[in-house]
């Protein structure tokens, strides 16, 4: 099938104004929310932007005759390249499917579409005392159908758990394009949890069309305190006494001085200017239970060494705590025109040591970083300032990236909480599976998708999908220095 | 390494109608994935099993070579309290792994049906969910990393330590409900939460079971916190147990809300009589073999048409019906004999569109009765992990429809 045959039988299924083809139409496809030099970019052939399921069926059944890949995209503000077409081929854009379809009370769920963005499903509930609990920073932007991708957090995450935690079936299209409900494995279904599986698989095994969402009740009661602490140190070891004395706050973040340098003149969200780091730890739940976990936080944190406390219970003066954290990102143009945002994570108990590890590679590569994360979850945000047109600056911030990783797997840790694998974290993904562990997973894609037509080169890194497996994985031993997968 | 030990001189039943010729037992994972590579090769039907509790669950399957039993590969792993993490080998029973956490004031805040008994692989095989699904979640909510063979013999691990995690794809929840169709668990890797300091039960009387449900609803639209709450039905009456954990004030606080809201209160629980009842309760959701039991999935709307529905077919006849309307899951529990009223009951649910799993029967009503109910969508995506999997068809050859 040539191009134009292509372009035209697109044309077909989406309409004119559905597809977009010339190259000044596709540069914006090229890229997602990850850093350029971090992650490849790459053009698709073309992007369609469908509005129903038909429509995305009839596009994938599409590219399998013309053996073209498919990569699925909401709002493009994943930061691990899952949505560059790394291989070219069809880019499906899912935001014109963005409908709320059912809102059901007793069954406390929503159906919605892919293109729906995350904090609309919330405000869109408000009223009926619910809200989709994964909000992951982007939540004004991104969409549910990303949030399924990458299997999204978020601060709530901690008490709530992430998106799988709140998916109850999906309606994907398949590579053949069928297209069917999964479910989760529950009371009277017998079949295998698909749900489960495409949850967190970066659009390589189906592409979502809809979305059964369990909504979660808003607490009765809610209180944000903020704890600002004399050192780095002090804050994360309050933050494991919190943990270990028995208390799951609703969330529990933390930000360091030079984020606050960021924020407070942004947004006068009251955060301590001289503060070394700031906790911010939110309490829900029955008014009795809140109450009696505030009290007892406050205790751990005074006893850890917080010079100052205070603590928030209208919704305006919560918003207003929370406004500094959750715009932190849009903050870091003071302090330098690009940053790179980490993500990684590493058992809450090594969290003084692992913050210890980012402080003395932000001196040996000579980069600033500011922290900004999920402490209660263990999951790091390191942001990398740079300066792209400063030349070395990208190699800087590649090469600390590189011994970020390496320190927190010496933990414990894992690769990614929050963000995923994409292309950006691919390459280090042997550093913490063996051959045998990457292989059940390619066999996965392979039952999914045996020809490998959704999101290629993804998660998985080259080769494991073909058999040659040995040898890979002793060059990406070796390339490592020696480290033994566990 | 010691070889694993073949018990040939007994020939048995692991359960009702399952029959293996041996019996072999393992104790650490290279062992397991020897046995299932050489299954493999061999063409020999493998049947796992730890505490026994559901092997007469699904579809009855045809003697197997081998029953393997799992409850040698137990113990704790690792556990670190301060991180809120555990990783326990599969034949462990979650009665050992709570004792473990309770000592350091953690649990697992699930519910188990004879956790004496049950292993945390047959847990996680089966996909139990107990009426804290409400609130707290099942054992798929906890799942952080496994280690498994796959029926090939492929040994691996996925998912890791930390509490949040998306690296690599999600085999461990994957694998939670997939009956040992695909792979068998080594260890898993949980988290846990701190013991919940107070734990208080409610019991309120009604006269209907429509009323009742009908109430509840209510109950759970205005007590975003209650933490479980089942209508139960049979010859005695209808009863309500609305249940609250927490810290002490909010427990106490609860209850009395839910005294107010639902009325007619008969009874409160409080600390080890509210865990026992809950206990008690779970235990008799669990397969009975001299009963036939009926687990039904709907949506929570439904669920009141639907079990005034069965109320009524099975009026007379010594039925239990218990309906966790938040969740909207019914089980139904009637004698052995009641096969034609079974058959009933599964009609009305799936004419309902919901779905329904025949969890405890006779082999003679399992042939006659779909175990599994309505084939699920995406059949052929399942079949085709089963292949990738179990290439060999190994593993507890035709328990499920795949």
């Amino acid at each position: 099938m040539d191009r134009q045959q292509l372009l035209n039988e697109l044309e077909r299924i989406v309409g004119h104004d559905g597809i977009r083809h010339r190259p000044v139409d596709l540069l914006v496809y090229e890229y997602d929310g990850s850093v350029d030099g971090a992650v490849d970019t790459a053009a698709p052939t073309a992007v369609v932007l469908p509005r129903s399921t038909d429509q995305v069926s009839a596009i994938v059944k599409l590219a399998k005759r013309a053996d073209l890949p498919v990569v699925a995209r909401g709002a493009g503000t994943g930061l691990s390249g899952g949505a560059v077409a790394q291989r070219g081929g069809i880019i499906v854009s899912l935001t014109r499917m963005d409908r709320v379809l059912e809102v059901n009370l007793l069954d406390r769920t929503a159906l919605v579409e892919p293109g729906l963005i995350n904090l609309e499903l919330s405000e869109g509930v408000k009223d009926q005392g619910l809200f989709f609990a994964p909000d992951p920073s982007s939540q004004k932007a991104c969409t549910i159908g990303g949030n399924v991708a990458e299997n999204a957090g978020g601060p709530h995450c901690l008490k709530y758990g992430v998106t799988t935690n709140h998916i109850l079936g999906l309606e994907i299209v398949l590579p053949d394009g069928d297209v069917i409900w999964t479910r989760t494995a529950q009371d009277g279904y017998g079949g295998l949890d698909l749900t489960a599986a495409v949850v967190g698989s970066e659009g390589m095994f189906g592409i979502v069309t809809k979305a059964l969402v369990k909504l979660t009740p808003i607490p009765a009661a809610t209180t944000v305190m903020l704890a600002a602490f004399g050192s780095l140190d002090d804050a994360s070891h309050a933050v494991t006494s919190i943990i270990a004395a028995g208390n799951l706050p609703a969330s529990l973040e933390m930000m360091d001085n030079l984020t606050i340098q960021a924020v407070e003149p942004a947004y006068h969200a009251g955060y301590p200017m001289d503060a070394a780091a700031v906790l911010l730890i939110e309490s829900d739940g029955h008014p009795v239970e809140v109450a009696e976990s505030v009290d007892e936080i406050g205790t751990l944190c005074r006893e850890a060494g917080a010079t100052s406390m205070r603590s928030a219970d209208t919704a305006a003066e919560r918003e207003l705590l929370w406004k500094g954290r959750k715009m932190a990102l849009a903050a870091m143009g003071r302090l330098a025109p690009n940053y790179y945002l980490h993500d990684t994570v590493v058992p809450r108990s090594r969290l003084p040591e692992t913050l210890e590890a980012v402080e003395a590679i932000s001196r040996h590569h000579r980069l600033q970083i500011a922290n900004v994360f999920h402490a209660g979850d263990g999951n790091l945000h390191p942001l990398m300032l740079f300066d792209r047109r400063k030349p070395g600056d990208v190699e800087r911030i590649l090469e600390a990236s590189h011994d970020l990783i390496h320190e927190c797997v010496r933990v414990g840790g894992m690769l990614s909480g929050e963000h995923g694998i994409g292309t950006e974290k691919r390459g280090y993904m042997t550093l913490v599976f063996s051959e045998s562990d990457l292989r059940a997973m390619a066999g996965l894609k392979q039952a999914f998708d045996p020809d490998q037509r959704f999101n290629p080169e993804k998660v998985i890194p080259t080769g494991y999908m073909c058999g040659e497996v040995k040898q890979l994985h002793l060059q990406a031993m070796q390339q490592q220095h020696g480290i033994v997968p566990v | 390494m010691p070889t694993p030990v073949n018990d040939t001189t007994n020939a048995r039943e692991l359960a009702a109608g399952v029959h293996v010729d041996e019996i072999v037992t393992v104790e650490s994972g290279p062992q397991l994935a020897d046995v299932l590579r050489e299954a493999t090769v061999n063409n020999h039907s493998v049947i796992p099993f730890g505490g026994r509790r559901s092997l007469a669950t699904g579809n009855p399957a045809g003697p197997a070579k081998f029953g393997l039993d799992l409850t040698g590969l137990s113990g704790i792993l690792s556990y670190e309290p301060a991180d809120l993490t555990l990783s326990v080998r599969a034949g462990t029973t979650l009665a050992e792994i709570q004792k473990t956490l309770g000592e350091s004031g953690q649990e697992l805040p699930i519910d188990v049906p004879f956790p004496e008994v049950t292993t945390v692989g047959g847990l996680a095989a089966t996909g139990f969910a107990g009426p804290r699904r409400l609130r707290s979640g099942s054992l798929r909510d906890l799942l952080i990393g496994c280690e498994f063979v796959r029926g090939d013999g492929l040994l691996a691990k996925a998912g890791g330590m930390v509490v949040k995690n998306v690296s690599g794809f999600e085999i461990p929840r994957f694998l939670h409900g997939s009956w040992g169709a695909l792979a068998v668990l080594i260890s898993v890797n949980l988290k846990v939460t701190p013991l919940a300091r107070a734990d208080g039960t409610l019991h309120a009387r009604f006269d209907g079971l429509d009323t009742a449900i009908q109430a509840v609803h209510r109950l759970i639209a205005a007590e975003p916190s209650i933490e479980a709450c089942v209508v139960s039905s049979d010859p005695y009456g209808v009863l309500v147990a609305a249940r609250a954990v927490g810290r002490p004030g909010a427990v106490a606080a609860s209850l009395d809300s839910f005294a107010q809201r639902l009325g007619s209160e008969i009874a409160r629980l409080e600390a080890e009589q509210s865990r026992a009842f809950w206990q008690d309760l779970v235990n008799r959701h669990a397969e009975d073999d001299s009963k036939i039991v009926l687990a039904i999935g709907a949506r929570p709307r439904d669920v009141g048409s639907l079990a005034t529905r069965i109320d009524d077919i099975t009026a007379g006849h010594d039925a239990t019906i218990q309906v966790s309307t938040g969740l909207g899951s019914l089980r139904i529990v009637i004698p052995a004999n009641g096969e034609d009223l079974a058959t009933g009951i599964a009609a009305l649910a799936t004419a309902d569109g919901a779905s329904y799993v025949l969890e405890s029967a006779s082999p003679a009503l399992r042939l006659s009765l779909p175990t599994w109910g309505t084939e699920p969508e995406g059949i052929e995506v399942m079949r085709s992990v089963k292949r990738e999997s179990d290439p060999g068809g190994i593993l507890n050859p035709g328990r499920l429809p795949l």
